[in-house]
């Protein structure tokens, strides 16, 4: 009798775990997701873009072929930083960015985002279609 | 040996007797043409890429950067040499530039630049020299190859279109302006302007 309340309890286990798993987007990854639209250009400073993940980093909507990032030059910052013309839209860089992983706000970019593309990745779908990358 | 020399000098100083005036033009014309040749034979062999990377200085910093640009490998092929981007097409500018390479031979004999380290010291140095030129000539070395008359802007990914616009609109701002480090990395660029100068409040 003991054994086979075990096993029930195993087996209503493995069925919770099942079922959460088959709602896990992540299992998804293979299926291409929907291509966000990019709607007219609005402000600069607002994002632009649709995020799948509202807490995540954005893919870059744009070619980043031959953009140095290192500690000489971040070529990302010449649109992305406060310097950048009014022309490019870029979205600025946001205040998250200035903080270190305890919260305490830095002058300029926290050590940890130097290297933008270790979080943000380029995508080649919305590069094509709405901004013409390759 | 003494006098042997001499009877030949005074020979040499002696008006023709001999030879036509005609002869002696056309010699002159042939041999004008084989210095003029050779000259610009030797100047031709400056520009090849083989001679501009024949010193490492070059092979190891600057090439080898510029394989990794779409200026030496792209979906089309066509390619841009040292010399397409370094060297004036004019004549008299090309020598100017010659000349100024003159010094850089000295630069190669004393080991100015001979490790990366040195290389990275002074590049900030040779960028701005480089900048400067094409500022000057309205990136001319540039628009030899590329001709906003000729680019389809609607082509291009809109930020470069609506910048490429408001450059021609306002006739503001050369390429180089805005193309820095097409062809090599950067050094630190924190003094140096990203966009043509005005553009920013
Ligand atoms: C020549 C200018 C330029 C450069 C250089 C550039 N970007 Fe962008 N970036 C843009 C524009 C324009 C957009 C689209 C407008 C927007 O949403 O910010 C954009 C969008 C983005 C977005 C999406 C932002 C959002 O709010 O949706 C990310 C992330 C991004 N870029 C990252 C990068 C990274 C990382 C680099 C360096 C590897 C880089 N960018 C270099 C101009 C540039
Ligand atoms: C440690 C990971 C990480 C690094 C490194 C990083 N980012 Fe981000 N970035 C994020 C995340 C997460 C978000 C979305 C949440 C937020 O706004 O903080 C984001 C958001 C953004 C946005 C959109 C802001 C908005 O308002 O929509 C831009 C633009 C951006 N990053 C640019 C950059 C640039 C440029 C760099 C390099 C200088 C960089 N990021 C480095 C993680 C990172
Ligand atoms: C010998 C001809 C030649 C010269 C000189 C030349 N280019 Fe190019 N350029 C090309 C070619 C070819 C391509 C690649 C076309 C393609 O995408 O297939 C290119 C591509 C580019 C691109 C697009 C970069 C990218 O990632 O797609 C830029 C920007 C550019 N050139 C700027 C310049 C600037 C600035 C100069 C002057 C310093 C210059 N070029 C000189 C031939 C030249
Ligand atoms: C005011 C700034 C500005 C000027 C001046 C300018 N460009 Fe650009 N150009 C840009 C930006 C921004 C982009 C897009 C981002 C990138 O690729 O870095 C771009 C993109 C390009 C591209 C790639 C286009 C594509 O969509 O594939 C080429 C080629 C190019 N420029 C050549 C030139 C040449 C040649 C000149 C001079 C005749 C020139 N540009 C002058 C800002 C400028
Ligand atoms: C597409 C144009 C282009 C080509 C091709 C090119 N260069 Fe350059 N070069 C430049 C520009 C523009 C600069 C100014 C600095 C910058 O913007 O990166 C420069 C700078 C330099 C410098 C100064 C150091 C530095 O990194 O700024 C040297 C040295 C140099 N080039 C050598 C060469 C040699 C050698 C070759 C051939 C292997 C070559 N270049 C091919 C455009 C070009």
């Amino acid at each position: 009798m003991r054994h086979l309340s075990l096993f029930s309890l195993l087996a209503a286990l493995l069925w919770i775990v099942t079922a959460v798993q088959a709602d896990d987007p992540a299992r998804d990854l293979d299926r291409p997701g929907p291509t966000p639209e990019l709607p007219p250009q609005q402000d600069r400073g607002k994002s632009q873009l649709p995020a799948n993940n509202p807490e995540g980093p954005l893919v870059i909507p744009h070619r980043t072929r031959g953009h140095q990032v290192d500690l000489r030059h971040n070529r990302c910052m010449d649109c992305h930083g406060d310097q950048a013309p009014e022309e490019i839209r870029a979205t600025p860089l946001p205040s998250s960015h200035l903080r270190d992983r305890d919260g305490k706000k830095h002058e300029g970019m926290s050590g940890g985002r130097q290297d933008c593309r270790t979080c943000h990745v380029p995508d080649h779908r919305t590069g094509q279609e709405a901004w013409g990358g390759h | 040996m003494r006098e042997l020399l001499n009877h030949y000098w005074k020979l040499l100083r002696q008006p023709p007797v001999h030879l036509s005036l005609g002869l002696l033009s056309l010699g002159g014309f042939i041999m004008g043409i084989i210095f003029w040749g050779g000259f610009n034979t030797a100047m031709e062999y400056t520009n090849t890429e083989q001679f501009c990377i024949s010193c490492h200085e070059m092979e190891d910093n600057v090439m080898a950067e510029l394989q990794h640009t779409v200026h030496y490998n792209n979906r089309s092929g066509v390619r841009a040499t040292c010399s397409d981007c370094h060297v004036p097409h004019e004549w008299t500018n090309k020598i100017g530039r010659k000349m100024e390479a003159s010094k850089e031979v000295w630069g190669h004999l004393f080991g100015t630049i001979d490790t990366r380290e040195k290389f990275e010291d002074k590049r900030l140095e040779m960028a701005q020299r480089e900048w400067r030129r094409l500022k000057a000539n309205d990136s001319l070395e540039c628009r030899n190859c590329h001709a906003f008359e000729y680019m389809d802007l609607s082509e291009q990914a809109p930020m470069a279109q609506e910048m490429h616009h408001k450059a021609l609109d306002t006739g503001e701002g050369t390429c180089i302006d805005c193309h820095k480090g097409i062809a090599h990395e950067l050094p630190d660029m924190e003094d140096v302007p990203r966009w043509p100068e005005g553009w920013l409040e």
